[in-house]
C-alpha cells in the first residue's frame, strides 16, 4: 500500500493525479445543444432589432461626430445614453404616446390624466417606488480621484427616509484587491452633511465592491443640497487608493414630467397568478429598463410552520421567457447584491390579498432585459425551498473512551420533517480547519455520520437540515451532500474542549425543503 | 484530461479571427460557443460541484458573452475574457447560494481499467490531493482550476488572473512542488502514526 501511495510523491505523477481529481463530467449533450439553439434565438432577435433601429455604435459614431454627446454634463450624458441604447425602446414609447392620445380623445383630458398621472416609478438601484412628496438627483454626479471614479446615480429623499445609490469605476478585482482573506471591518463612515451643519449617518446599506445602496433618516424639509462624505471605498481595503470623498448632490422635487423622462413606468399585468402545491404566485408588477427587468412578486402559501427567505434559497434560479423562446436568466440586478428589495407599497393597493391571514412574503427580482419585440412574457420559477421545523432526534452510545479512528456500524431510521433518514455509520474524526496563509491552522475533533440517499416524497426533495449535539457536549455541525445522493453529516467539539462520552443526544430542529414546481406565470407585455 | 482544449490546429481558425468574424455576424459566435463550451463547462463545474448550476451558469456566461461581443476588444484573449465572465458569474452565484463540495466527482466515480484494489488505493490516494489542496488558499486553487479543470494554457490563465505567462507558469511549477512537500510531509505522518 505505501509502495502505491509514494505514487503521489513522484513529480511525474502530480500532473496526472491532478488532471484525475479535476475530472468534471462533460456537459450533457442536450443542454449543449439547447443552450446553442437558445443562442441562436438570441442572435435572431438581436439581428431583427438592428434591422429596424440603427447599431449601438452606429448611434454612438453618430452621436460622437455631430458633438453632441457632451460629457461634461453629466445630465446631458445620461439623456444621450438613455437614449442611445433605448433605442431599441423607442417603439414601445411610441406605442405609449399613441395609447395615451386615444385614451385622451375617448374619455376627456381631466379623468384620462387622474388614472395616469400617478407618482409610482421603478428606480434603478432603489426599485418600485412612490415618488409622491420626494426630491430626486436629475442627473448622476461623479468625482474622480487618482484613476477612480464615484459616481452617484440616483438619491431619493422621500418622507420616510433617504437613498442613495452609487458605484465605482477603475477599481482593481475584487480578488486583486482582497488577495490574503483579509478582513474588511466595513468602517466606511457615510454621512450625509446638511448646508445647516447637520451630519446625518447610515441606518442601512447594501454594498458592492465601490458602490452600494445606502440609507439615510429623512432630509430636513426645505434642504435641497446635501454633501455625500465616506471614508473610503465599500469593501475596499484601507490604505487602497483614494480615501475621504465628498460629492456635492443637488436635489429637485420629482415632479411628473421629471420623473417620465428618468424613470421606466412600471405596469401591472392582468391576472397574473399560478397556485401549484398550495403556494400561490402573483406578478404584482413589472418594469422594463435597458439593463434589466424587474418583477415585484408576491408568494403565498397555507402552512403557517413554514418560512422562505424568498426565491434566493433555491438552487435553480427563475427565469424569463418570451413567445419566441428567448430565455432571460435572473440577474442581481441593479439594486445589487443578494438583498431583496424592500417593498414600499403595500400589496391591497395593487391586488386585493384573498386570504389575508395565509403568510405572504413579497419581493422584486430581476433578469436581463427582455428584447423590445417581446409581446409576452411567461415567468418559471421551477422550485421553492421552505425552512421547516424538523423535530427528530437520536441518542448514540460512544462508549466509555471513545478514540480518534472509531467507527461504529448504524441503522438509525429518523422522521425529519417528514423524510425517511436512515444513517448508516458513525466515525470519531479529527478535521484540521484551514485559517489561511499566515494563520495556523485548527485541530477539531468530529463526530461524522453517513447518511443514505434520502428519496423523495411527492413533489418534495429534503435539501438541507442541520445536526444539533449541543446538549451532549458538541458545540457545532457541519455537513455536505453528494452529487450521489449520499449525505455525511457530523458534530464538532470545541477547542479546548473534552470529548463527549457513553450515551450523546442529537437533534435536528429544522430542515430546508425544496417543493417542486414549476409555477408559470405569463403575461402581455404592453 | 485534455489539456489542450482551447488550443487550435492549423486548420482551424484562430479565436481572434472568430470573434472578428462574429462581431460582424453574431451567427458566428457558434463557432466559438463549440469551442468553449465544454471547457468553460468543466471549470463551473469545478467550482459550483452541482449539474444544474454548472448549466445555468455555463448558459449565463454564453448569453453574456454573445450581448457583449461588440463591446469586446482584444486585449488579452478570447478565452481569458470568456473565463473572467465564468469568475465573476461564480461569484455571483455564491453570494446567493451555498457552496457545494469542489471536488467530489472524481473520488466518486471509479476508475476504467483498475482493479477494485488498485481503485480503491487511487481513489485514497486523490482524497489525500484533494485533503491536500483544500489548504491552499484560494487564489491558488484557482490555478489548479483553471490548468486542470478547464485546460487553460499559461498565456491563458496569465491574461485570467492579470500575471504573465511566465509568471503563472513559475507559480504552477512552484504549486505542484508544495503538493509534494505537503505530500511527503503527510506521508511521513501516516507512517509514523502506523508505527505507533
Amino acid at each position: 500500500m505505501n509502495a502505491d501511495r509514494r505514487r503521489l510523491e513522484e513529480p511525474s505523477s502530480m500532473n496526472e493525479m491532478l488532471a484525475e481529481l479535476y475530472t468534471t463530467p462533460e456537459p450533457d449533450a442536450v443542454f449543449v445543444a439547447r443552450l446553442e439553439q437558445q443562442l441562436r434565438k438570441q442572435v435572431e432577435v438581436t439581428m431583427k432589432a438592428n434591422n429596424q433601429q440603427p447599431t449601438l455604435r452606429q448611434a454612438q459614431a453618430n452621436a460622437a461626430s455631430s458633438g453632441t454627446v457632451a460629457r461634461e454634463n453629466p445630465l446631458a450624458n445620461r439623456r444621450w445614453s438613455f437614449a442611445l441604447s433605448r433605442h431599441r425602446w423607442a417603439t414601445a414609447a411610441a406605442v405609449v404616446v399613441l395609447a395615451v392620445a386615444l385614451v385622451l380623445a375617448a374619455v376627456g383630458p381631466q379623468r384620462a390624466w387622474a388614472a395616469i398621472q400617478q407618482w409610482l416609478g421603478y428606480v434603478p438601484g432603489v426599485g418600485f417606488v412612490d415618488l409622491q412628496d420626494t426630491k430626486i438627483l436629475a442627473a448622476p454626479v461623479a468625482i474622480t480621484q487618482a484613476g477612480i471614479t464615484v459616481q452617484v446615480e440616483q438619491v431619493l429623499a422621500r418622507p420616510h427616509k433617504t437613498t442613495v445609490v452609487f458605484r465605482s469605476e477603475g477599481l482593481p478585482r475584487e480578488d486583486h484587491l482582497w488577495p490574503e482573506m483579509m478582513r474588511d471591518d466595513h468602517d466606511y463612515h457615510f454621512a450625509l452633511h446638511l448646508p445647516d451643519g447637520r451630519v446625518l449617518t447610515t441606518q442601512t446599506w447594501t454594498l458592492r465592491l465601490g458602490g452600494g445602496t445606502l440609507e439615510f433618516p429623512p432630509l430636513p424639509e426645505g434642504a435641497t443640497t446635501v454633501m455625500l462624505t465616506m471614508g473610503r471605498l465599500p469593501l475596499v481595503p484601507p490604505d487602497f487608493g483614494p480615501e475621504a470623498w465628498s460629492i456635492p448632490l443637488t436635489l429637485q422635487p420629482a415632479t411628473n414630467d421629471l420623473i417620465a423622462a428618468l424613470y421606466p413606468q412600471p405596469y401591472t399585468p392582468v391576472d397574473a397568478a399560478a397556485t401549484r402545491n398550495d403556494v400561490t404566485m402573483r406578478v404584482l408588477e413589472v418594469a422594463h429598463t435597458p439593463e434589466e427587468t424587474a418583477v415585484r412578486l408576491q408568494l403565498q402559501w397555507s402552512d403557517p410552520a413554514w418560512q422562505m427567505h424568498f426565491l434566493t434559497g433555491g438552487t435553480i434560479l427563475p427565469y424569463l421567457e418570451d413567445e419566441s423562446g428567448q430565455v432571460y436568466r435572473y440577474s442581481t440586478g441593479s439594486s445589487g447584491g443578494s438583498r431583496v428589495q424592500t417593498v414600499v407599497r403595500s400589496v391591497d393597493e395593487v391586488t386585493p390579498t384573498p386570504f389575508p391571514e395565509r403568510p405572504t412574503i413579497e419581493g422584486t427580482i430581476h433578469f436581463w432585459p427582455a428584447s423590445p419585440l417581446a409581446e409576452q412574457l411567461t415567468l418559471v420559477v421551477s422550485r421553492l425551498e421552505f425552512q421547516v421545523t424538523a423535530d427528530a432526534a437520536f441518542t448514540f452510545d460512544l462508549g466509555p473512551e471513545p478514540q480518534v479512528g472509531d467507527s461504529w456500524p448504524l441503522d438509525l431510521r429518523l422522521d425529519v420533517a417528514g423524510f425517511p433518514v436512515l444513517i448508516t455509520a458513525a466515525r470519531l474524526i479529527e478535521e484540521v480547519i484551514d485559517q489561511g496563509p499566515g494563520r495556523e491552522s485548527i485541530p477539531r475533533l468530529a463526530l461524522q455520520f453517513d447518511l443514505e440517499p434520502i428519496p423523495p416524497v411527492g413533489d418534495r426533495v429534503l435539501s438541507g437540515f442541520g445536526l444539533d449535539g449541543s446538549r451532549s457536549g458538541f458545540t457545532g455541525g457541519s455537513g455536505r451532500y453528494a452529487e450521489s445522493g449520499h449525505w455525511q453529516m457530523a458534530v464538532t467539539v470545541g477547542r479546548d474542549e473534552p470529548l463527549p462520552t457513553g450515551l450523546v443526544s442529537i437533534t435536528i430542529p429544522r430542515a430546508s425543503v425544496m417543493q417542486q414546481g414549476p409555477w408559470e406565470i405569463t403575461w402581455e407585455v404592453p | 484530461m485534455n489539456l489542450s482544449a482551447t488550443a487550435v490546429t492549423p486548420d482551424e481558425p484562430t479565436d481572434a479571427g472568430e470573434v472578428l468574424k462574429a462581431q460582424r455576424d453574431p451567427a458566428a459566435f457558434a463557432t466559438l460557443y463549440r469551442r468553449y463550451v465544454t471547457p468553460v463547462y468543466r471549470y463551473i463545474f469545478s467550482r459550483v460541484g452541482h449539474r444544474p448550476d454548472a448549466e445555468d451558469l455555463t448558459s449565463q456566461v454564453f448569453t453574456e458573452a454573445l450581448a457583449s461581443l461588440p463591446r469586446y476588444q482584444e486585449q488579452g484573449t478570447f478565452a481569458a475574457w470568456l473565463f473572467t465572465i465564468a469568475a465573476r458569474r461564480i461569484v455571483d452565484h455564491y453570494r446567493q447560494t451555498r457552496p457545494q463540495l469542489p471536488l467530489g466527482a472524481a473520488l466518486e466515480q471509479p476508475a476504467a481499467g483498475r482493479t477494485p484494489l488498485a481503485q480503491a488505493i487511487r481513489r485514497e490516494e486523490l482524497a489525500q490531493l484533494a485533503a491536500l489542496i483544500g489548504r491552499l488558499d484560494e487564489e491558488k486553487q484557482e490555478l489548479l482550476r483553471l490548468r486542470f479543470a478547464a485546460g487553460l494554457t499559461y498565456a491563458e490563465i496569465g491574461s485570467v488572473t492579470g500575471r504573465s505567462e511566465a509568471a503563472v507558469k513559475m507559480a504552477i511549477s512552484r504549486l505542484l512542488r508544495r503538493l509534494q512537500v505537503m505530500a511527503v510531509a503527510a506521508e511521513k505522518e501516516r507512517d509514523a502514526d502506523e508505527r505507533r
